[in-house]
C-alpha cells in the first residue's frame, strides 16, 4: 500500500485524470509518519498499479458505461446500478494455467499464459456512519474482462458478477496489509487454473521472483482462502490437485 | 508528527464512467496578453481541476514573473512590460525581466522559475493532446504546459 504524505501537492497518477478519482473508501487509514526513512530510501510501493494500454482503459470505461443502469433481462447488478455512480478500478491481467502445464512446470511464471485485461467495477454508495454523517463507499459489483479484436481494438469479453469479484478486492486489500508486500514492489494479476477450479490473486514481485499468491474463495478447498503463499507452495498444491483430477478422469480415457 | 495516508491500489486506480468523466469539459482560456499562452494554459488547467481556483492568468503571471502589477491592466492592453514569452533561459526573459537582488541565475530546467531558485521536479501527466505538469513551489501548486511559450 502506498503511503502518501498529506500535502497540497497534486498527484498525477499515470493514466488517471484527477476529477475522476473521487473520495476514498472507508478502508483508507491514517498512520503516524515514521521518522525513519524506508530502508531503501524510497517510498514503499507495495502493489503497483498495472499499466494497461490507454485504449483498453477507454474501451472498458465506455463498455461499462453503456451497460450501467440499462435494463436487461435478467437484471444484473450493473443494470440496476446508478450510472452516475459506476467506476472501474484495479486493471490487472488474467493468467491461465492449463492442466498440461501444471504437470511439467516448476515455475508459475514459465507455465502461465498471460492474457486479457480485467477491471473491477465499483458502485459508489452512501453509507450512514453517524447520526448526521454519511460516507461514500465503493462496492465491487462486477468485473469486466476486455478482449482484443482482430482489428486490434478492445471490446468487452466477459462481464462477471460472481463471487470472485468481491474476493479479488478482498484479496488485494489483505495483501496490502502484509509486511512482505509492503516492503516489495508487486504487480497484481489474476491466475486461473480451470482444471482444478482455482482462482488466485498472483502478486508478481518486479525485482525478484519472490511472488505471492492468495487464493480466492470459492476456489478448490484444497487451498485456504486468502492465505498468502509462495508460488512454489501454490504450484505444489495445484500439482497435487491436478493429479487427483487426472486420476478421476482416467477411466474415461480408456475408451470403449 | 504528521500524517501518512495509506491508499489502496484499488482506490488509486479508480476511474469514472460517466459522460462527464469520459469527455471532460476542459475550457481553454484565450490568452490575456501577448505571449501569455503559458499563463492561459496554467489558469485553464488549474480551473479544470478546481473551479474555484484563484490562479487566474494575471495572478499566475505575478507569481511567475515576480511582479505585483500583472492584474492592474485589462486583458488586451497592448505594449505592456510583462508581455513576454516565457521560455526558460531565453534571452528575452533574461534581458527584460528584473532579477531580484542577490538571486542566483537559474540553472535548473524544471520550468521557468524566475529568480534562480531551485525547484522540486514537476509532477507530470499525459493529457489528451499534450503533457501537463504541476510544479510544486512553496505552498502553492500551479500547473502548466511543460514547454512554455506561445
Amino acid at each position: 500500500m502506498v503511503q502518501h504524505q498529506r500535502s497540497n501537492m497534486i498527484d498525477f497518477a499515470p493514466s488517471i485524470r484527477m476529477p475522476t478519482v473521487l473520495g476514498r473508501t472507508p478502508t483508507t487509514r491514517r498512520l503516524p509518519i515514521s521518522t525513519s526513512p524506508p530502508p531503501n530510501g524510497e517510498d514503499q510501493m507495495a502493489i503497483l498499479p498495472s499499466d494497461p494500454p490507454a485504449a483498453v482503459v477507454e474501451a472498458a470505461r465506455r463498455e461499462v458505461a453503456s451497460r450501467a443502469g440499462k435494463s436487461k433481462i435478467p437484471p444484473s447488478k450493473l443494470s440496476r446500478a446508478d450510472p452516475n455512480a459506476i467506476f472501474i478500478s484495479m486493471p490487472h491481467r488474467i493468467a491461465h494455467l492449463p492442466l498440461d502445464s501444471i504437470r511439467s512446470t516448476i515455475s508459475l511464471r514459465a507455465a502461465a499464459t498471460i492474457g486479457n485485461w480485467r477491471f473491477l467495477i465499483d458502485e459508489k454508495k452512501r453509507r450512514e456512519v453517524a447520526s448526521n454523517d454519511a460516507q461514500d463507499e465503493f462496492v465491487p459489483i462486477a468485473a469486466a474482462t476486455m478482449v482484443i479484436t482482430a482489428a486490434q481494438t478492445y471490446e468487452l469479453g466477459e462481464l462477471n458478477e460472481g463471487p470472485f469479484v468481491a474476493a479479488t478486492e478482498e484479496a488485494v486489500r489483505r495483501a496490502e496489509m502484509l509486511p512482505e508486500v509492503q516492503k516489495g514492489r508487486f504487480e497484481a494479476l489474476l491466475v486461473i487454473v480451470p482444471a482444478v477450479y482455482v482462482v488466485a490473486l498472483w502478486l508478481q514481485e518486479r525485482d525478484s521472483d519472490a511472488d505471492l499468491l492468495l487464493t480466492l474463495p470459492p476456489s478448490n478447498p484444497g487451498l485456504v482462502p486468502y492465505q498468502p503463499m509462495t508460488s512454489t507452495a501454490f504450484l505444489n498444491i495445484v500439482h497435487k490437485l491436478a493429479q487427483k483430477v487426472e486420476g478421476d478422469r482416467a477411466p474415461s480415457f480408456r475408451g470403449p | 508528527m504528521g500524517e501518512l495516508e495509506e491508499v489502496s491500489v484499488i482506490d488509486r486506480t479508480r476511474l469514472g464512467t460517466t459522460t462527464e468523466t469520459l469527455n471532460p469539459n476542459f475550457i481553454m482560456q484565450p490568452q490575456c496578453h501577448s505571449y501569455w499562452c503559458w499563463a492561459a494554459v496554467t489558469s485553464s488547467v488549474s480551473g479544470f481541476y478546481d473551479e474555484t481556483s484563484a490562479f487566474t492568468q494575471c495572478r499566475t503571471a505575478n507569481i511567475e514573473l515576480e511582479r505585483q502589477d500583472c492584474c492592474d491592466f485589462d486583458c488586451g492592453t497592448p505594449n505592456l512590460e510583462f508581455d513576454v514569452m516565457h521560455v526558460l533561459g531565453s534571452p528575452l526573459k533574461s534581458s527584460r525581466l528584473p532579477r531580484p537582488i542577490g538571486a542566483r541565475r537559474s540553472s535548473d530546467t524544471n520550468g521557468g522559475a524566475a529568480g534562480g531558485q531551485r525547484r522540486p521536479a514537476p509532477l507530470c501527466s499525459h493529457g489528451l493532446v499534450r503533457r501537463w505538469c504541476a510544479f510544486p513551489r512553496d505552498r502553492w501548486i500551479y500547473a502548466g504546459h511543460r514547454q512554455f511559450g506561445p
